[in-house]
């Protein structure tokens, strides 16, 4: 993919967010750019490594100062914390990309559908669960959760194994 | 008998903060040679070809990083400034003694990577692109190991190099993101963070004291004396913030930042010799020498030495690009990326060069496009009724910053005058000619 196309996903995935109010912050892009990456294997390209909140790419928080500055997101504080929106030059993308945004719809629904509306910890939890899923061998819950909490101690055993349950049953959702 | 009493503290004379207090271990460490090479590099490249007193070195820099990171960290850390919601993660009186030695070597070190002129060629030269790993080779090296090992209390080098390289770098080559803790993600941020990270504020200040211009300056006394640890309100983590009191300050240092790149670090000059010295190093060097002897025996003076060499020889590897740099035959902008022509299209930099190179052929064009800089920055700011709120939600400078992104198209001198006449004759056609769809 190059740029204007990894720009026209994310602007996408901030509309979506942001229909009908709902909260799309940093986080929330960062959770959901992962989540298809790696799991819906949209081939946007970011570098991921685990860092404060999860799963977090340095390469999209310099791609989403680069789409600001060309007016396809915007900024908006809010009593919550700052949220993206769509920019004025959104438009633009959706004539020139219609194709990229088409063909990758579906992913952007996904992840609209199971991840807006959480908070900071919730995604958090959520997308280290499926960066174990990706990056070990181990397939047990047991094994990933226990992961989780070695590098998240503050996550309870018990929301670690929610959470990797979770991302099970997306695979489930994915594959069915 | 009288006895010499040593002594502890030495002062360095700067232009920028008048003096740099540095103790007897950190004279061991500026008489390093690996530090002692940052004399020979200079800070903004070949920046002194368009601003010729810009002739700095990233040696006085490194000194100037360090005297701001130690001011940093005694203010953020006094106990008269620590705020309720952050008072557990202070560590033991012993135990900051230690970290202020360690963020101020770190600051001190933290560019001992840079190749030859900085970061012009560093895309092209060195794996990944990019000097902080070899900065960690440096500090993980025999020399200067046992300069850190002749210290009191002796820092760990690796501790020393991931707050000078920040969670990204270290996660990238040498570790995880997530090895930096709460308390060393803070201490990072004092050298590197985007916000109020003291190389920024010092490169700043003193380029635009070098370079004889006034947009780098800004009221850093006041800021950094507001300079708070605060928890985000809804990130809930410890940051460096400032108190409601030093947000002009802050301000003042967001719109320097602005005004410095676009007029100076991305001068169009600047960067059309940035890419004749990036050529040149290229075809002369083929490769950089990344062990630490080879990369410490390269500093901007053999550079310089080959450019001359070069220019004169008509058959040396790099004679074009040397030739155009010791000649003053740099190659001249025919357009630069503006906001109407990017509302056409997003790519018009790019659709312009390949049209010109169409015309005039690949070696008379080149082109050049800096993303911006700035990141999504926030932080928490203090209010006088105790209560923290954010940046955005306080500055309407901060609320509404958008960060600016650089392109410009270059060509051959001689091709300049029937450039620019091709380009205003037909660069409707070229803007308005269809894009490919995605895919």
């Amino acid at each position: 993919m190059n740029d204007l196309q990894r720009s026209a996903i994310v602007a996408t995935l901030v509309k979506d967010c942001r229909a009908g109010n709902g909260f799309c912050g940093e986080t929330m892009v960062q959770k959901s750019v992962f989540v298809m990456q790696e799991l819906l294997k949209v081939p946007l390209g970011f570098d991921f490594q685990l860092y404060i909140y999860g799963p977090f790419s340095f390469d999209l928080q310099r791609h989403l100062g680069s789409m600001m500055a060309d007016d396809m997101i915007a900024v908006q504080p809010t009593e919550y914390g700052a949220t993206f929106e769509p920019g004025e030059q959104v438009g633009y993308l959706e004539t020139h990309t219609a194709k990229t945004i088409a063909a990758h719809r579906n992913a952007v629904e996904f992840v609209v559908r199971h991840l807006a509306g959480r908070g900071v910890k919730q995604l958090e939890r959520v997308a280290t669960a499926l960066f174990f899923t990706v990056t070990t061998d181990d397939t047990s819950v047991e094994g990933r959760a226990t992961k989780i909490r070695e590098v998240k101690p503050h996550i309870t055993s018990d929301e670690a194994q929610k959470a990797v349950e979770e991302v099970d049953r997306w695979r489930r959702e994915l594959a069915a | 008998m009288l006895q010499a009493v040593p002594k502890l503290q030495h002062e360095i004379r700067d232009p920028i903060h008048n003096f740099v207090r540095v103790t007897a271990d950190e004279v061991a460490a500026i008489n390093s040679r690996p530090f002692q090479r940052l004399r020979h590099i200079h800070q903004l490249a070949l920046t002194y070809l368009v601003y010729p007193s810009a002739t700095h070195r990233r040696f006085e820099h490194s000194l100037g990083v360090m005297e701001l990171a130690g001011r940093v960290f005694d203010i953020i850390t006094d106990e008269r400034n620590r705020h309720s919601g952050v008072q557990d993660i202070f560590p033991d009186r012993e135990t900051l003694l230690a970290w202020r030695k360690t963020v101020r070597l770190a600051a001190l070190f933290h560019d001992l990577g840079h190749l030859p002129f900085s970061h012009a060629a560093e895309e092209q030269l060195l794996p990944d692109g990019k000097h902080e790993w070899l900065t960690v080779e440096v500090l993980r090296s025999g020399e200067m190991r046992d300069v850190l090992k002749q210290m009191m209390p002796a820092p760990d080098p690796d501790q020393v190099a991931k707050i000078a390289i920040g969670p990204e770098k270290w996660g990238k080559w040498f570790g995880k993101a997530t090895d930096f803790k709460e308390w060393d993600l803070l201490m990072t941020e004092i050298v590197t963070g985007d916000a109020f990270g003291v190389d920024r504020i010092d490169y700043l200040l003193r380029d635009s004291h070098h370079a004889g211009v006034a947009y780098g300056r800004f009221d850093h006394y006041r800021l950094i004396d507001t300079l708070r640890i605060l928890r985000h309100p809804t990130l809930d983590r410890p940051m460096i913030g400032i108190e409601k009191g030093g947000i002009h300050a802050a301000e003042a240092l967001q719109l320097a930042r602005h005004f410095m790149f676009l007029q100076l670090y991305y001068h169009h000059v600047r960067l059309a010799y940035d890419i004749h010295l990036s050529e040149f190093m290229v075809q002369w060097l083929k490769t950089y020498p990344t062990d630490v002897e080879g990369h410490l025996r390269m500093t901007d003076n053999e550079v310089l030495s080959a450019i001359n060499i070069a220019a004169a020889d008509p058959a040396a590897p790099g004679h074009d690009p040397a030739h155009r740099i010791a000649r003053r035959g740099h190659f001249r902008k025919v357009y630069e990326r503006n906001a109407l022509d990017q509302r056409l299209r997003a790519d018009a930099v790019e659709c312009v060069a390949k049209a010109l190179r169409a015309r005039f052929g690949d070696t008379a064009v080149r082109d050049r496009q800096i993303a911006p800089k700035q990141q999504n920055v926030e932080f928490p700011i203090l209010l006088d009724d105790g209560s923290i709120s954010t940046s955005r939600s306080e500055s309407t400078i901060y609320a509404g910053f958008k960060a600016a992104a650089v392109g410009a198209v270059f060509v051959d001198p001689e091709k300049k005058k029937d450039a620019m006449k091709w380009l205003a004759d037909n660069k409707k056609t070229i803007l308005s000619q269809q894009m490919e769809l995605g895919v």
